[in-house]
């Protein structure tokens, strides 16, 4: 199976943490909070757009509100595919992560 | 705060509009409104709008890729069907080009020809500057307008007005015989000159110094046809050859072959201190010597053209009261005139026809009448193309018909037949050019002229054959694309496509 590249790791893991209020603003701004950069909304399309056509996430359309210009929200959720995916990867992490030397630049001196 | 100010830039919405992905548009635009409008509420309108742009112009490149990919694929694919149908269909492909390669090399020939025309001496360093002195008017009942000039013309205008940087001379007799040991030839290319004529004309050397080659009697610059034709492969420097007129004159320099093209054509330059016409002081002969001369940088030509009248006045004046034994004032008076006027070098070809010309000159209205010929000449080419594709559309029916129950839009259709026609055009160009390289040595001897092919200006002629190629393609195949993407599916599967095809005009 393909592995999530680390952007789309984010936006996954940023969907499950919104869980019922996961559209694109809200993705936006978690994986702001997450990476500390400024993501332009445009820029959070391609992997949203990316992991709903491998079938991670599905979309659940809200009610039309006035301030999206009369548009319904479009919210996004993860499927038992999406799910597993990001169980994999963080077995992956946990993994690759596991015993090794300290990062720490300063504990070496 | 204004309900206009609330919404989104119209232009720019609807720009975004076209440019999202369709399978997230809805969900996308709700989400740019509502992050607009968050932004308007935190830094204001002003900058809410500077954002809601940038976000797009962000998302253009992407696009701008994702348009070209798919462009280039339905390309290919379109291409490779088109060879396929032209593979199929041999007989109809191979009639269809060579009507089409016929017309294109005809046209490309005349094309030729007129650009040959309109390129005369185009290729001098100077050659906005350069004009010849040419000389008209009227004794008595005769009038004359003469290409040529007297012998002393050159030099006193160089001698007498500033403006005149160089002037230069160029003298032409009748052919005559040329020998070197036992080889021997009629030569009418043989020209005299000035050694101030690499001042004036480019006329680039390959052997030779341009200021010591024609600068004493007797020598001459010739070009490498001749030097081989005389000398075979022997050093042509310094060998003397022996003229009709009795003169030797010694190989001094070998001119490169055909810079360009030029009203001017010789095989041999000889050095005109030769001939006793160039130490003629007299002001009223026409020996058949032409005058150029090379005016100064910002010269308004025609306030030098008029001193030349200052010119008549003073030398030419004197002669006819001695020969007429009337003052030039009475000359002028009695209804004579004589004038000389200005030729610019590169309206000589084309726009002079005076007695004394070096060699007969081209016609503007040749070129002009040539020019339609060719783009009627593509146009039936054209036509052809047209009626042999529309004639053929029947056979194309049913993949019509299949395609458009598959889904194609009537554009797409359009686009594949185009490219067809397109291809079919491309081919018929290269066929074209080769059949012009082939049959341009005879165009040549019909009319007279050196035109080569512009192989070796190979990069002004690449676009301009792409360029014939698209024209020719979307000219022959618009009608036949969009007649045949214009078929309707239900009755071309059901195959009543030849009734109606009976029915069309065409």
């Amino acid at each position: 199976m393909k592995l999530l590249s680390r952007i789309e790791e984010i936006v996954l893991l940023s969907i499950w943490r919104l869980q019922d209020d996961a559209y694109g603003m809200t993705i936006r701004q978690e994986v702001i909070n997450a990476t500390g950069k400024n993501w332009l909304l445009g820029a959070i399309y391609g992997p949203l757009g990316r992991i709903q056509k491998n079938g991670f996430v599905e979309t659940v359309k809200g009610d039309p509100k006035p301030e999206r210009g009369g548009r319904a929200k479009i919210f996004y959720r993860l499927t038992p595919k999406g799910k597993e995916a990001l169980i994999e990867i963080q077995k992956i992490n946990q993994i690759i992560w596991n015993d090794l030397p300290s990062l720490d630049w300063q504990s070496e001196s | 705060m204004s309900t206009k100010d609330i919404r989104p830039p119209f232009l720019a919405s609807k720009i975004l509009e076209k440019i999202i992905d369709s399978e997230i548009l809805y969900g996308a635009m709700g989400d740019v409104e509502e992050q607009y409008r968050y932004n308007i509420r935190t830094h204001g309108v002003f900058l809410a709008r500077i954002t809601y742009w940038l976000q797009i112009a962000g998302a253009f490149p992407g696009y701008l890729k994702m348009i070209i990919l798919w462009s280039l694929s339905m390309l290919k694919n379109n291409i490779i069907f088109a060879i396929r149908n032209l593979n199929k269909h041999k007989a109809y492909s191979f009639i269809n080009v060579i009507g089409l390669s016929v017309g294109i090399a005809a046209c490309l020939l005349i094309l030729l020809f007129v650009h040959h025309e309109l390129s005369f001496d185009r290729y001098h360093e100077n050659a906005e500057r350069i004009y010849r002195v040419a000389t008209n008017g009227s004794i008595g009942a005769n009038a004359f307008v003469v290409a040529t000039t007297p012998s002393p013309m050159a030099r006193t205008l160089v001698q007498d007005y500033p403006e005149v940087v160089q002037a230069t001379r160029i003298y032409k007799e009748e052919a005559q015989f040329i020998r070197y040991k036992d080889k021997s030839f009629k030569e009418d290319k043989f020209l005299f000159a000035d050694s101030t004529i690499f001042q004036v004309l480019s006329i680039p050397l390959v052997v030779g110094d341009p200021a010591t080659v024609l600068n004493r009697p007797n020598t001459v610059v010739i070009t490498p046809d001749m030097a081989f034709k005389y000398f075979g492969l022997e050093d042509p420097i310094g060998r003397v050859l022996i003229a009709d007129d009795g003169l030797n004159y010694e190989v001094t320099g070998i001119v490169e072959p055909r810079p360009g093209y030029s009203h001017i054509r010789f095989d041999f330059l000889a050095s005109f201190l030769s001939k006793h016409q160039s130490q003629d002081p007299v002001w009223i002969r026409f020996d058949g010597i032409l005058t150029y001369i090379l005016l100064q940088d910002g010269i308004e030509v025609e306030t030098f053209s008029s001193k030349l009248a200052e010119v008549t006045r003073k030398y030419v004046g004197p002669l006819v009261e001695m020969a007429m034994g009337m003052s030039y004032d009475d000359f002028v008076k009695n209804g004579n005139d004589w004038k000389f006027f200005l030729q610019p070098l590169l309206d000589i070809h084309l726009h002079s026809n005076l007695d004394n010309e070096l060699e007969p000159n081209g016609q503007l209205s040749t070129v002009i009448i040539f020019s339609s010929i060719a783009f009627i000449i593509l146009l039936v080419a054209c036509m052809n193309f047209i009626n042999l594709a529309t004639a053929q559309s029947s056979t194309r029916a049913m993949e019509v018909g299949i395609r458009k129950v598959m889904g194609s839009s009537r554009s797409q259709l359009v686009r594949q037949f185009l490219s067809e026609a397109i291809i079919l055009s491309l081919i018929a160009v290269m066929f074209a050019i080769i059949a012009v390289g082939f049959t341009l040595p005879f165009f040549n001897q019909i009319i007279g002229r050196e035109i080569t092919f512009p192989a070796l200006r190979i990069w002004a002629f690449i676009p301009i054959s792409i360029l014939v190629t698209f024209l020719v393609g979307l000219a022959a195949g618009a009608y036949p694309s969009f007649m045949m993407a214009s078929f309707k599916p239900v009755t071309v599967l059901k195959s009543k496509i030849l009734k109606s095809a009976k029915g069309r005009s065409f």
